[in-house]
């Protein structure tokens, strides 16, 4: 193998104080360190909480059931700092920092990022080539057929997005949640795509830029895809800023978004990404309509689902020109020997859906649960659990992250507010605790001159 | 075209139509192949590993094949974590579970 191979395949190899110089050069980056605001006003503003980069390895891969671990989140988060230097971001709202532009492009970050990238895309997708196998004689009929099958399910389950935020005891908040966990896509939507219509591919090449000439809206503004996903935003009350809710994606939402440009920053993973965007156009089709009614049951008729019904119009055409014109004709073209990774692009974006709808659910489950939240005695501590108190200052922000356990968290001091969403805020005292389950995202702010408080692993007793 | 999806652990033998198959199992990935031996039909599902698990050996007259070229037979199959789906024509399916060596774990390499 050329040592530049070794290089990214084999990072281990690699000078380990390099490599570690990598990691910190590029998340210790005052773009990615601590913020002023649980908000990001500017597009290259990326908190990843540097300050654990050395209680977490990501030298190893992690399990489907390690996803809600730490280090999932802050690889996630890393890596879609790293892909999103390859596109352009002005702020639409605010002045243009000229600084933090020049900085979030600038040479160097660039070149840490590509160095730790193979170690962070093994660590957050690795676990897919243990999830999904492809075995036996497929032809793209028997593929058509298995397709037709999967979609055909999911028109006929009933939507569980629909059911939670209809039995959530705050629907429209809940709603605003899952817009916030599309945003980190769809305000950028199809940028991925767009790295694969370059080259040379023959016919399937003007299909694929024709998907793409819709999502862009044929040049005309008001037809982008994410402008009207704004506007959507807008209408339900939230910013529609690039990344102004950064701090509230959970792990798998930007999975969805880092798989696309994971399988298409290397053009060798080009099959599986037209599996992948076979999956995704085709099931949108399907899905986008129970979002519409997913809006519909939490605000009403007050807000436009202009957003989903054009997906639910397009992606039926997207869906049959993503097979018919791209994959049958590759396929035709240049034999069975690319199904089988056509075909695991398609399982594995579908299992990430699968992943992150249940993450979603899980995080509104916990707000409403928040919702109640009523002073009580603090429960009694396993004996010799391991404990940490912080003591911290008024304003003192603590980004958001989860813990790789769940956790008992206890206010001695002072006063803070624990912020689980935008929505989700708990105003906390001396003596007053809250229950943070494994995998949970939240963060604090200091609210009096002085707080400490101590977290307590309800897991991890000796 | 028939979609089946069934738990892995579930069987290891089946029959579609007049056709057998059984799992067989190739690294983490699950074949599911035919049963009777190109040569003269003998059970290549009761055959043995060779080659570093590379090869199945039948047991009737002891032709070796590579497994990736008895992969090329098999039925096509996604695993998706401990789910099988595999598509046939519109035949019956049955599916059962019989002891089969060929896929204990054993020193493989040895035999090369
Ligand atoms: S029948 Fe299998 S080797 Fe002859
Ligand atoms: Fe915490």
């Amino acid at each position: 193998m050329s040592s530049v191979g070794t290089l990214l395949d084999h990072p281990s190899h690699t000078d380990p104080a390099l490599h570690k110089q990598a990691f910190s050069g590029f998340a210790s980056h005052s773009l990615f360190d601590q913020p002023q605001s649980f908000y990001c006003d500017s597009p290259y503003v990326r908190p990843v909480r540097p300050q654990d980069l050395n209680q977490l390895d990501f030298g190893h891969v992690l399990t489907q059931a390690e996803l809600d671990q730490p280090s999932h989140l802050m690889g996630q988060r890393l890596l879609l700092n790293i892909y999103e230097q390859d596109l352009v971001f002005l702020p639409q709202q605010g002045k243009l920092a000229l600084a933090e532009f020049n900085a979030f492009y600038d040479e160097d970050l660039r070149r840490a990022g590509a160095a730790i990238r193979p170690e962070l895309e093994r660590h957050v997708f690795g676990w897919l080539d243990e999830a999904v196998s492809i075995s036996g004689n497929w032809d793209v009929d028997a593929f058509k057929a298995y397709a037709d099958e999967v979609l055909d399910k999911i028109a006929r389950t009933p939507s569980s997005l629909v059911e939670h935020i209809g039995q959530s005891r705050d629907p429209a908040n809940a709603a605003r949640f899952f817009l916030i966990q599309c945003a980190g896509d769809f305000l950028s939507e199809a940028s991925a795509m767009a790295r694969n219509v370059l080259g040379n591919f023959g016919p399937a090449q003007s299909e694929l830029f024709k998907i793409l000439i819709d999502e862009y809206g044929y040049g005309v503004p008001q037809k982008k895809h994410s402008v009207i996903f704004e506007s959507l935003l807008a209408q339900c009350g939230l910013n529609s800023g690039v990344h102004y809710y950064w701090q509230f994606y959970t792990a798998t939402s930007l999975a969805l978004t880092n798989y696309f440009h994971y399988v298409s920053a290397n053009h060798r993973h080009f099959f599986r990404y037209l599996g992948a965007l076979f999956y995704t156009e085709a099931s949108l089709a399907l899905v986008t309509r129970a979002q519409a009614e997913a809006m519909r049951i939490a605000f009403g008729d007050t807000v436009g689902t202009l957003y989903f019904d054009e997906h639910a119009h397009i992606d039926v055409h997207h869906g049959k020109m993503a097979f018919e014109q791209l994959i049958r004709p590759v396929v035709a073209h240049y034999g069975k020997q690319v199904l089988p990774d056509i075909i695991r692009g398609f399982e594995e974006f579908r299992l990430l859906q699968d992943v992150a709808d249940a993450e979603l659910f899980a995080h509104i489950a916990w707000h409403d649960q928040l919702a109640d939240w009523q002073p009580q005695p603090v429960p009694p501590q396993p004996a010799g659990a391991p404990s940490h108190t912080f003591h911290e200052c008024r304003d003192d922000l603590s980004v958001t992250h989860v813990h790789g356990a769940t956790e008992l968290f206890v206010v001695d001091k002072g006063t803070l507010k624990l912020v689980c969403s935008p929505f989700t805020q708990l105003e906390l005292g001396a003596g007053q605790h809250v229950v943070i389950p494994r995998g949970m995202l939240h963060g604090s702010v200091i609210t009096a001159e002085h707080c400490s408080y101590t977290v307590t692993s309800l897991e991890h007793a000796a | 075209m028939k979609i089946t999806t069934l738990p892995l652990d579930s069987f290891n033998s089946l029959e579609v139509g007049a056709r057998r198959y059984f799992v067989l199992q190739n690294g983490a990935k699950p074949v599911i192949a035919p049963s009777e031996c190109p040569h003269r039909g003998g059970p290549l599902n009761l055959g043995r590993r060779a080659a570093c698990a590379a090869k199945l050996v039948c047991p009737w007259h002891d032709n070796a094949y590579p497994i990736h070229s008895i992969e090329r037979g098999a039925l096509p199959a996604i695993r998706r974590g401990d789910q099988i789906s595999f598509v046939t024509a519109n035949e019956d399916i049955r599916v059962w579970t019989e002891m089969l060596p060929v896929n204990q774990r054993d020193s493989a390499c040895e035999d090369a």
